[in-house]
């Protein structure tokens, strides 16, 4: 049954006491933030990890959300900051974990059939893509990503990032400036 | 063909179909029964550590220390195989001797096999 309960009154149930509207507010964002966790880490397992996290840390601070923005708002902005800090904590990780992340790729790729040379060009243009826009500067690619994976308008996002329209427009637009440069070489070859 | 195709096409595009790609992958159905079981979890060692103090913290410094061994040993288990590899490589590279041929060679002089004199002279 959907609960048509408002996220507000969500909120203000379970500060009073009833946990059990935490897993209605789970039910409900858990598939938004975790397609945005999808344009920051392109992986469905550091994704729902990724959503886990921060949902659990919501679930410890819901009472210091003030309600000045929307509760998705406020939600964007936790899975933003936490996809951030988890891309800073990769860069800075050791070769072991980056070995294991190969050996578990090759793990995963086991059953694709597909014709080996067209596979391979298919695989390197999305990795040329995945770098491209994992190369954007942070606030580039915040906005694309919100944009780009959830369809949020230039207000939306620019109560997100806590910054003007007039700014979001510009970061979209050298974001997709940024992207064709780093695309060209792949239309070359 | 192909190449026509190329030149229709956006860089933009590739990023489309990309996103496209990723937008269609769903989490997986039991991503909130997980998350509530780990928030009980929690919830429950929380109420552990009130009861039980020390004890229960003792205990999960334990199973911390327990988890941060698991990975210390992961990670010398993908060293050590890493370093077989490389002995299993080099080791099998230095025994490769090349193919011997233990037939003897036929010592056969050609020189007067066949004279040339025989088609060139005039009869």
């Amino acid at each position: 049954m959907i609960d048509k309960r408002g996220d507000e009154q969500i909120v203000t149930d379970f500060l009073n006491g009833d946990r059990e509207s935490f897993r209605v507010l789970a039910e409900r964002y858990s598939d938004t933030l975790f397609r945005v966790a999808m344009g920051y880490l392109h992986s469905k397992e550091d994704s729902q990890d990724m959503v886990q996290d921060v949902l659990v840390k919501v679930y410890s601070s819901l009472g210091t959300f003030k309600g000045d923005s929307k509760l998705s708002t406020w939600l964007y902005r936790i899975m933003v900051n936490a996809c951030l800090n988890e891309i800073d904590r990769k860069h800075r990780r050791g070769i072991f974990d980056r070995v294991e992340d190969v050996m578990a790729k090759i793990a995963n790729r086991g059953g694709a059939e597909r014709d080996p040379q067209e596979s391979m060009i298919a695989d390197e243009v999305k990795i040329a893509v995945r770098k491209a826009i994992d190369s954007l500067p942070d606030k580039q690619k915040t906005a694309f990503i919100l944009q780009k994976y959830q369809d949020l308008s230039q207000k939306e996002i620019s109560a997100i990032m806590q910054i003007s329209e007039g700014s979001v427009e510009q970061l979209l637009m050298r974001g997709k400036e940024n992207l064709k440069k780093r695309l060209k070489h792949i239309k070359a070859n | 063909m192909k190449k026509e195709k190329w030149d229709n096409f956006n860089e933009l595009d590739l990023v489309d179909n990309y996103i496209k790609s990723e937008r269609g992958i769903e989490p997986d159905p039991s991503l909130v029964s997980k998350l509530i079981s780990t928030i009980e979890a929690i919830e429950q060692s929380r109420a552990g550590v009130n009861e039980i103090g020390i004890t229960g913290a003792n205990e999960i410094t334990k199973s911390r220390n327990n988890q941060i061994f698991m990975s210390a040993l992961y990670r010398v288990a993908i060293a050590a195989s890493i370093a077989l590899i490389l002995f299993l490589g080099v080791s099998l590279g230095s025994s490769f001797k090349g193919s011997v041929n233990y037939e003897m060679s036929v010592n056969i002089n050609d020189n007067q096999m066949e004279n040339l004199h025989i088609y060139t002279a005039d009869e």
